[in-house]
């Protein structure tokens, strides 16, 4: 089937096509080069003056995996219908979660916190969300296995091998470290962990984990960066920790998560201020950091977080109050927190404020992604008024004009000029997180790369034009047509192929026997497991080892 | 028929996967790691049953066609039994959803004692790994583990597993009327606090009195072990990581608020120490088919269809009830598990989809037999302990289909709908 996409004006900042009217071609779900004058289309979609980009791509967004579950359970019903602009709530189901998505323009989710050990059932959780591809970021960093060869001081090439065989064993795209050492240390009753502290048990450092992860996700080969949830998430003060974090790798590539809950200072009454412009300002000056937001937005959301650490630490704050911690398997842990971001508290207000502060100091659209780590800065869904925010510098600061009274005076955000174009919106929320994860045929619109293509009418209130899409296409069939569903695709699971040397499994198979209550021989998600519901397929990247 | 290793077995929540068997011609029998209910299931011969309709054998075409007739006349149908794998619970939960029924699994009130204490109080919990290498404390409650999982012990318990005790012993504490069914070793040490079950509420009470040490009156201590409590409470300040563990179907009728107790205790110990909560919960599928509802609805289980919404309502929709006060008109009963559970006799249309058929002491409008998970096909399972899944296999050929198979035919065959959504 040949389509035509006619006359929309492009965004395709891969292509550095920056609002060029062209035309589409589309046959059997790729883009193509323009046929020659002959060729007659099946199907043509007149889009003089609309605005046409890649199909938006979330490179963090919590939608799989046994804590959104928990989630669920906890976040009482009745709150849902609170949470501004949908009445999905904060944490959707899987089918409504990818609805909600598609409105948007968007085409792909990546689970940033993948734990190991929940593999399958994530992948068949995110199996049921429709239209998206998807895709898992493995954790490591808190495992017994891992912490046991740095406390021996195994090779770097071991460690690599025990990488690269979790990338196979769970289908995953990239490697995630959460509070490196913490949340293992917790479990030995450790109550804080900063970069330079060491896990009583092992006796290593996070910044060792640091070191050791990010070389071995570099000399595999894999394309996305090490990604990051360093140690200390939400402590006023923690802006050291962040600033020593990146520069932890010594130049290898690593992005940061979330770091507007990485970005706080100690100054003022309140002892709680921003640090944006410091950490803005070392991004700006390091080609080797890349970041996701974490946008906070007012309204009832539920932190999810595999740092149980720092969530147990956080339950006070739980609104409403009942919250849960976890440990888990000897991998990672979990914490699941209610809470609701109030414009009219300090804190709430200037984590707001830090979050636009860190979108526009960080000059480098390619290296900013935008996210609310959803849902722990809110609901994916605020994505329209995030954009109008970047975009519309008097709404902003009305915005801001409405907040506390003291966070307005602690952020320098009303004096920030910068307004995002249209250009780097497509960059910030497709081309770059694409990039950084290695994904060439997503995330443009070049020929040859999958027919994932939003549409868009545009005017005067931004928000508007991205809530709903005037027209959608998955791998090249239209899905959304002004916002609402008319067909149903599944996408695909993009992961990570990475080769190692077989001999880790014998270390394996000695550390599940001591440690595990499963065999090695069924810790492996097997194709089946992603494909057999006869919808979902796996789409495998192979990784140049770089030794 | 091949012999098999390293196989994981569905007949509980505990999710075994370490099981070695022999094919024979009635079944499997089990090399290693056999247990009461392995053994029943794994040995169950393959199933040549036919599907029924009206008590005739019927073609599964017939039997489908049958079954879709039936559920397009229902107003306010009942799925339940539930007991299945991840493809089964997707497939039921789309045949409910078209047809606007209700859901309620097996296991009733029973199984949501976790689920309605999590939504009071949520809690702190850990995993059958985390508890085998750390915990020196165990408290069972309302159970003694191996009447819910019999390998418990020997999978979890045994210290000598333990990669962070250094050598010292584990120490489990039964409170309830069940003693230990295990004698000390050098590993283990087991105590029981002997009290009956309507008393095991006033224990854990005292218990969270005596670690808060608030005064308790005497009269309502009397009945109570409250040396052995004292002793515990004391012992419980000491160690550094413990696990509460309890048992769901020894909890008696208001198991809830026992678990909101439970759950309570073990946040507020994590003040001092590290402690973590665990139900020996997911027998009979019941953690699988919570896991996807609640990923498909957003609730985990005991709900309705309305149009496009989802109705919660876990303390109204109780299959139960809803059979017996005739606010169902037809029910639909999957359950793939264990032989033990068969739906009493329906006054209204039924549908069964059982592995076990000839077990039926009463004729269902239509009986379509199924294959086991993990047996006869393979599939998913999750844990108790919600984190871990299995992946089951496929263990023989077998003529009996997979219940998601069954149900999506079903939903194929139902007639067209008067209005469309996805």
């Amino acid at each position: 089937m040949l389509t035509l996409l006619r006359g929309g004006t492009v965004y395709d900042p891969v292509q550095g096509i920056n609002g060029e009217v062209r035309d589409i071609w589309v046959r059997d779900g790729r883009i193509i080069d323009a046929p020659g004058a002959d060729a007659e289309p099946q199907q043509t979609y007149e889009l003089r003056g609309k605005i046409v980009m890649a199909g938006g791509i979330d490179m963090h967004t919590h939608v799989g995996g046994g804590k959104v579950n928990i989630a669920r359970t906890l976040l009482p019903p009745e709150l849902r219908a609170e949470v501004e602009d949908s009445l999905r709530g904060p944490v959707p189901t899987a089918w409504e979660t990818g609805l909600e998505y598609a409105r948007m323009g968007y085409t792909a989710v990546f689970e940033p916190a993948l734990l190991p050990v929940n593999a399958r059932l994530a992948h068949q959780e995110m199996g049921d969300i429709p239209i998206m591809d998807k895709g898992g970021f493995a954790m490591l960093g808190n495992d017994d296995f891992l912490l046991k060869l740095l406390a021996a001081d195994a090779p770097q090439a071991q460690i690599n091998d025990y990488v690269s065989w979790i990338l196979q064993a769970t289908r995953c795209m990239a490697i995630k470290v959460v509070n490196p050492g913490g949340i293992n240390a917790f479990k030995f009753n450790q109550r804080k962990m900063d970069l330079d502290e060491t896990n009583p048990y092992y006796g290593v450092t996070g910044r060792r984990v640091l070191e050791t992860l990010s070389t071995a996700v570099q000399e595999l080969g894999v394309p996305k960066p090490l990604h990051v949830h360093t140690c200390n998430l939400g402590v006023p003060g923690n802006v050291e920790t962040t600033l020593a974090t990146m520069g932890a790798t010594g130049g290898v590539p690593v992005h940061l998560t979330h770091l507007q809950f990485h970005s706080y200072g100690t100054e003022g009454d309140m002892g709680f201020s921003s640090a944006a412009a410091p950490i803005a300002e070392y991004i700006n000056g390091h080609d080797n950091v890349s970041v996701d937001v974490g946008q906070v937005m007012f309204g009832q959301t539920c932190t999810i977080s595999a740092d149980a650490m720092l969530q147990y630490a956080a339950h006070p704050h739980a609104n409403p109050k009942r919250w849960l911690a976890a440990d888990l398997e000897c991998e990672a842990g979990c914490g699941v927190v209610p809470f609701k971001y109030r414009d009219k508290s300090f804190v709430n207000a200037l984590q707001w404020a830090i979050g636009l502060e860190l979108f526009l100091g960080v000059n480098d659209p390619w290296r900013v992604v935008l996210t609310t780590d959803h849902p722990n800065g809110a609901s994916f869904t605020s994505y329209p008024h995030l954009i109008r925010l970047l975009m519309d510098r008097s709404f902003r600061n009305d915005r801001l004009s409405s907040v506390h009274a003291e966070a307005q005076a602690a952020t320098h955000l009303a004096s920030m000029e910068r307004e995002y174009d249209l250009y780097e919106i497509a960059v910030i929320t497709r081309s770059g997180p694409a990039r950084l994860l290695g994904l060439t045929e997503r995330g443009n619109l070049a020929p040859g790369s999958a027919a994932d293509i939003a549409v868009y009418t545009p005017g005067d209130d931004w928000e508007a034009v991205f809530r709903d899409a005037s027209l959608v296409f998955k791998d090249g069939t239209l899905v959304v047509r002004d916002g609402k569903l008319v067909d149903i695709s599944w996408g695909v699971t993009h992961w990570m192929q990475t080769e190692h040397d077989a001999g880790i499994e014998t270390s394996l198979d000695e550390h599940f026997r001591s440690h595990y209550a499963m065999g090695l021989a069924n810790y492996p998600v097997r194709d089946d497991d992603i494909e057999g519901d006869g919808r979902g397929k796996l789409v495998a990247y192979s990784c140049r080892r770089e030794r | 028929m091949d012999n098999a290793r390293n196989v994981p077995c569905p007949f509980c929540g505990l999710g075994c996967d370490d099981l070695a068997l022999r094919a024979s011609d009635s079944g499997f029998a089990i090399e290693h790691g056999a247990c009461v209910r392995s053994r029943a299931g794994f040995g169950q011969p393959p199933s040549s049953a036919k599907a029924r309709v009206n008590g005739a054998e019927a073609s599964l075409d017939a039997a489908v066609s049958q079954a879709a007739g039936l559920l397009g006349e229902a107003r306010e149908p009942l799925l339940t039994g539930l007991a299945t794998d991840v493809a089964g619970s997707r497939a039921a939960l789309r045949l409910a959803q078209r047809t606007q029924a209700s859901m309620d699994h097996l296991h009733g009130i029973g199984g949501f004692q976790g689920v309605l204490a999590m939504q009071s109080s949520g809690g702190m919990s850990t995993t059958m790994s985390e508890l085998r290498n750390r915990a020196e404390l165990v408290l069972l409650v309302g159970t003694n583990g191996v009447d819910v999982m019999p390998r418990l012990t020997e999978r979890v318990l045994e210290g000598s597993q333990a990669a962070f005790l250094d050598g010292k012993p584990r120490e489990v504490v039964v409170i309830g009327p069940q003693a230990p069914d295990a004698s000390d070793s050098e590993q283990l040490h087991w105590q029981h606090i002997d009290c009956p079950v309507y008393d095991v509420p006033y224990a854990i009470g005292a218990l969270r009195c005596l670690l808060e040490e608030r005064d308790l009156d005497d009269a309502a201590t009397s009945d109570l072990p409250m040396t052995a409590l004292a002793e515990l409470a004391s012992r419980m300040r000491e160690v550094d990581y413990g696990a509460v563990v309890w048992g769901p179907a020894g909890l008696g009728a208001h198991g809830d608020l026992l678990v909101e107790a439970l759950q309570t205790l073990v946040q507020s110990l994590n003040a001092e120490k590290r402690w973590g909560g665990l139900a020996l919960a997911g027998n009979e599928s019941a953690t699988t088919f919570e896991e996807v509802c609640l990923w498909s609805t957003g609730y985990p289980g005991r709900i309705r269809f309305r149009g496009d919404d989802v109705i919660y309502e876990p303390r109204l929709i109780d299959a139960g009830r809803l059979l017996s006060s005739g606010t169902t008109d037809c029910m639909v009963w999957i359950g793939g598990m264990e032989g033990d559970h068969l739906p009493g006799k329906a006054e209204v249309p039924s549908i069964v989809l059982t592995p076990y058929p000839e077990r039926l002491d009463w004729q269902p409008d239509v009986l379509i037999p199924i294959g086991v998970p993990g047996l006869d096909h393979a599939g998913t399972s999750v844990r108790s302990d919600h984190v871990v899944s299995l992946p089951l296999r496929s263990l023989r050929d077998s003529q009996q289909p997979a219940a998601a198979d069954v149900l999506d035919r079903i939903l194929a065959g139902l007639p067209a709908r008067e209005t469309s959504s996805c």
